[in-house]
């Protein structure tokens, strides 16, 4: 008897198996994708590595791992070309182009192209990939200029104490105009440099020539996300120190003595 | 100072062995026969085992053993054989006296409570262990056939693979191929690569192996290093009594994948094929065991395909006096692609082109020396020394920038009875590894480790285990640590058919050379060094309970707590795109394990009928407690069911194993994830001594990636012929 309740037990937990498993495959494909035709200005620098279409399901994004990243580079020996990338149903907040370095690791300076809302320019384009609509196109457009640096700006950075020990990452930025809104930390953003780990630090950002409105040391805590940079010193104006010093750069020139000091109680007040 | 411990451990070992056969002193003997309860046929290589003594003996080809130098007292005598239940008899020795037994065991489809070595350095019976330990037999092996160690050990309770790492209870996460939270231990020697710590799951063929125990929790206070999370220890077969040969011929076809539109090649073509012959013997006081095995396969992804070897090789010779000798030999070696990650979704089993040229080989040496001197019938020492001898070369298309990375180990363990109810193991262990490539420079490090155990056995129903070990970590050059890893446990049979156990012990695992001091580029992930990381540690809590419903069925229960102190794992930086490994200051891993097998025997329409059925369920919560977000790589929930019908030479399997969709992961969260749904089955008949089987992984063709981007193998048709003459 006892023998055949086990029996009993054994085949309904083998048909348990057997239609439990039978729900779904897991896995599956991709269904929808974005088709982007990019039109090129100017020549790539020599110092590309490669250019990669990146989509943003947030913007801003939390961190650069939430971003779907093309998995090659995309050909830069083209006026013009058309890319896609696959992507599941949803909305997705923005749409760019970034450029990767040899010299350096991508980093959020490199931003190629990145479409605005056209009734709303403080904000990326955003677009929505559904059953009804799983395709969704776009043309952008790609500035090798913008990557092009052919000046330099150098100087150091004296911070008021110690590093705080949660600090991941300290940065210097060169801005083309003094940011506003979160989005003009990309789109006004001329050159980063977030290796700094040392006081006093010598920098030399290399940015294209041009105006500079404004140069910044940003403090990242461990752990935040995007939006999470604090600015703890600007570069000031040197006869009008409370204001940001604005710098003018001519091509193949590299301008000295752009000194910061940054101050710790600003993220402390 | 670690030359003057290795002499020092070479003068002792051949003082030992010059004074141990005057040592030894005539006592009473034991002898007898086992054989088949029903057949009554002769069961050679049945195992007896003297408790309370270090005595005990195999049996030969006709079933008969001798014990010698028995000392006068009441003992019990336990007789074990794979296959067979245990039989214990109560024996009284007065004086000189010979004296003779006979043994009747009776077969048993699911060996229930067998004997292992891996909870107390010492043999003893599973129930009556402190700890959480699963047992994978060599019959089970069998019956599942695997291609490698991954998949003899995929469906033991609490396991889950990702990548080639394995997660005992969720221990180890995914550390990208450095390090390892679980000890892999050959005949109770360590055997992970001395640079990265990694473990090669392709080190000896499935066909040598007599069964594979694996300790759930912390276990170094008697292991020592890297028995952080738990201990696997695989237990070699030991040479035939008869001359005996095996061979096993496996081969795998993968099936096309489930999506249309993911077919990258034509999927005819895709297979794999495996080939394994073992040949061992018993010649006098000396026995051999022989093997090789080369396994072949395309893959079923892009890069996915290998070409691996083995051999190995086991000898033992008896001297006099019970003094036994055993060398280990096996060297392995791989050519195989490395899949880093798939091109895309759409894409899953190919790779960016940029990236097909990731071939790598890998060739292992693992050698091992044992000696075991028994003084008296209390008083035994055992000696091993071992080589670990690692190579990798061609990574990444760079070119071999790789040098050998080497491990030596020397051990001296002594297992004392001062009375009757104590068992006291003591002993001290010291290991050596060093590894050199141009990603990580020169590093040499050593570890050196005195250790003390006693088993208290309180009275039939109860023992008590205390331990304590102290190991001196010392990065020469570098970073000294001091770590101490005490124990408690006990265990408690306040039925006849209830076992209940409860343990605390810690374990600690120095980071490794790779850990440390890896700079490399792969792909767009720059992998950046970290001297400063520490040792990490934990304290493992384990409360069990072990209850038979029947003489059949049993039904264990675990609740499991591990609570850990800078923990290393992989950190991305998302700014600078870089992983780096550091310390997570405080992490815990907690939950429940639930166990259950049975075994039946029923007869439809005169037919015999053996059900077999062992279903678990892991429940693991685990936490940074800093940050209070889930550990990466881990599911919340684990289950298997392995269930077999035999009648007569035919068998079918059926097997399920279910991990919930892992919570975490550090590079791609925005991929898709999905719970892992395996669903295999297997159909054998054996003729004459040939066994034929046929199965199917996968069958529902689900598609699962443990972590980003890679996908396990789709529905892949498996045939296989066996043999034994």
């Amino acid at each position: 008897m006892q023998n055949k309740k086990l029996t009993f037990i054994f085949f309904i937990l083998l048909l348990a198996i057997i239609l439990e498993c039978n729900i779904d495959h897991g896995i599956a494909p991709l269904p929808g994708k974005i088709s982007v035709t990019i039109y090129f200005r100017g020549i790539p620098p020599s110092n590309t590595q490669g250019i990669y279409l990146i989509v943003a399901p947030k913007f801003p994004p939390h961190a650069i791992n939430e971003l779907y990243h093309s998995p090659n580079s995309l050909p830069i020996d083209k006026d013009t070309d058309i890319a896609e990338m696959e992507l599941p149903y949803g909305n997705y907040d923005a749409v760019s182009l970034w450029w990767y370095s040899t010299e350096t690791k991508s980093n959020i300076a490199d931003v190629l192209a990145l479409p605005l809302d056209p009734g709303n320019n403080l904000m990326p384009l955003s677009f929505e990939i559904t059953s009804q609509k799983p395709v969704f196109e776009i043309e952008l457009y790609a500035n090798w200029n913008r990557v092009d640096r052919d000046a330099a700006i150098e100087g150091t950075i004296y911070f008021n104490g110690p590093f705080p020990e949660n600090t991941h990452i300290i940065a210097v930025a060169a801005y083309q105009y003094e940011p506003q809104r979160n989005i003009h930390y990309l789109l006004w953003l001329k050159s980063m440099d977030y290796s700094i780990n040392k006081n006093p630090y010598y920098y030399r950002l290399p940015v294209r020539h041009g105006n500079v409105n404004y140069i910044a040391v940003f403090w990242l805590p461990e752990r935040a996300d995007l939006t999470g940079f604090r600015t703890i010193g600007i570069y000031k104006a040197p006869d009008n120190p409370p204001q940001p010093g604005k710098l003018s750069i001519p091509a193949d020139t590299t301008i000295s003595g752009i000194d910061i000091y940054a101050d710790w109680s600003l993220i402390n007040p | 100072m670690q030359h003057i411990l290795s002499r020092l451990l070479i003068i002792v070992s051949i003082l030992t062995i010059a004074i141990i056969p005057h040592k030894l002193y005539s006592q009473s003997i034991i002898s007898g026969r086992v054989i088949n309860s029903q057949t009554k046929k002769a069961l050679p290589g049945a195992n007896l085992q003297i408790l309370g003594t270090i005595r005990g003996a195999s049996a030969d080809l006709d079933g008969n053993f001798i014990i010698r130098n028995v000392p006068s007292g009441k003992f019990s005598i336990r007789v074990s054989m794979i296959g067979y239940r245990n039989l214990t008899k109560d024996i009284l020795i007065k004086g000189k006296e010979e004296l003779r037994l006979s043994f009747e065991l009776t077969e048993t489809p699911i060996q229930f409570d067998p004997i292992i070595v891996t909870a107390g350095k010492t043999r003893q019976r599973l129930d009556q262990v402190p700890v959480s330990l699963s047992v994978v037999s060599a019959e089970e092996i069998q019956r599942r056939n695997p291609t490698d160690l991954i998949g003899a050990l995929e469906s033991a309770p609490g396991i889950h693979f990702v990548g080639n790492q394995i997660n005992i209870r969720g221990s180890s996460g995914y550390a990208f191929g450095a390090g390892n939270k679980v000890l892999l231990l050959l005949d109770s020697v360590p055997i992970h690569a001395s640079d990265t710590g990694e473990i090669n799951w392709d080190a000896l063929p499935p066909l040598d192996i007599e069964q594979i125990e694996i300790l759930k929790g912390a276990g170094s206070s008697l292991w020592g290093a890297a028995a952080l999370g738990g201990v696997v220890n695989i237990i070699t077969k030991s040479p035939s009594l008869d001359g005996k040969f095996l061979f096993s011929m496996n081969m795998g076809k993968y099936d096309r994948p489930y999506f249309k539109e993911w077919e990258w090649t034509d999927n005819e073509r895709l297979y794999y094929f495996r080939t394994d012959l073992s040949y061992s013997k018993k010649i006098g006081n000396m026995g051999l065991r022989i093997s090789a095995g080369q396994n072949t396969s395309t893959g079923y992804t892009q890069l996915g395909d290998f070409e691996k070897y083995n051999f190995a090789s086991k000898i033992d010779y008896r001297f006099s006096n019970d003094i036994k000798w055993t060398g280990f030999a096996a060297y392995s070696y791989i050519d195989q692609g490395f899949f880093v990650q798939w091109k895309g979704q759409n894409d899953p089993y190919e790779v960016d082109e940029a990236n097909l040229n990731n071939y790598a080989t890998t060739n292992q040496l693992n050698l091992y020396s044992k000696l075991a001197l028994p003084f008296s019938a209390r008083f035994g020492i055992n000696f091993r020394a071992s080589l670990n001898r690692t190579l990798m070369g061609n990574q990444f298309g760079e070119g071999s920038y790789f040098n050998p990375a080497f491990g030596q180990g020397i051990e001296i363990q002594a297992d004392w009875i001062p009375l009757f109810n104590h068992f006291v193991t003591f002993g001290l262990q010291y290991q050596h590894d060093a590894g050199s490539t141009k990603y990580f420079g020169d590093h040499k490090g050593y570890f050196i480790g005195p250790y003390l155990q006693n088993e208290w056995k309180v009275n039939d129903n109860l023992r008590i285990t205390v331990g304590l070990r102290y190991d001196r970590y010392q990065l020469i050059g570098g970073a000294k640590e001091d770590l101490l890893s005490p124990r408690f446990g006990i265990n408690w049979q306040p039925w006849a058919n209830t076992n209940m156990r409860a343990s605390v012990g810690s374990g600690f695992r120095a980071a490794t050379i790779v850990e440390r001091y890896l700079e490399l580029s792969i792909m767009n992930f720059n992998i950046k060094a970290n001297p400063d990381l520490k040792a990490e540690k934990s304290w493992a809590y384990d409360l069990g309970l072990r209850q038979y419903i029947t003489h059949n069925w049993n039904i264990d229960l675990s609740l499991f707590d591990n609570e850990y102190w800078n923990l290393i794992e992989p950190h991305l930086d998302l700014i600078r795109g870089q992983i780096q490994f550091r310390n997570i200051a405080r992490a815990q891993i907690r939950g429940i394990e639930a166990t259950t097998t049975l075994s039946s025997l029923f007869e439809i329409f005169k037919q015999k009928m053996v059900p077999n059925l062992q279903a678990s369920f892991t429940f693991i919560e685990h936490k940074d407690l800093i940050w209070h977000e889930p550990l990466t790589y881990r599911p919340k929930m684990l289950a298997t069911i392995k269930s077999s019908i035999k009648t007569g030479a035919v068998m079918v399997q059926v097997d399920y194993r279910y991990a919930s969709k892992i919570e975490a992961v550090k590079i791609y969260p925005i991929n898709d994830r999905v719970a892992m749904k395996f669903l295999d089955a297997r159909f054998s008949v054996n003729v004459w001594n040939l066994t034929f089987q046929i199965g199917a992984y996968n069958i529902l063709q689900y598609n699962y990636a443990p972590m980003e981007s890679n996908l396990m193998p789709m529905r892949t048709f498996t045939a296989s012929l066996r043999g034994e003459f």
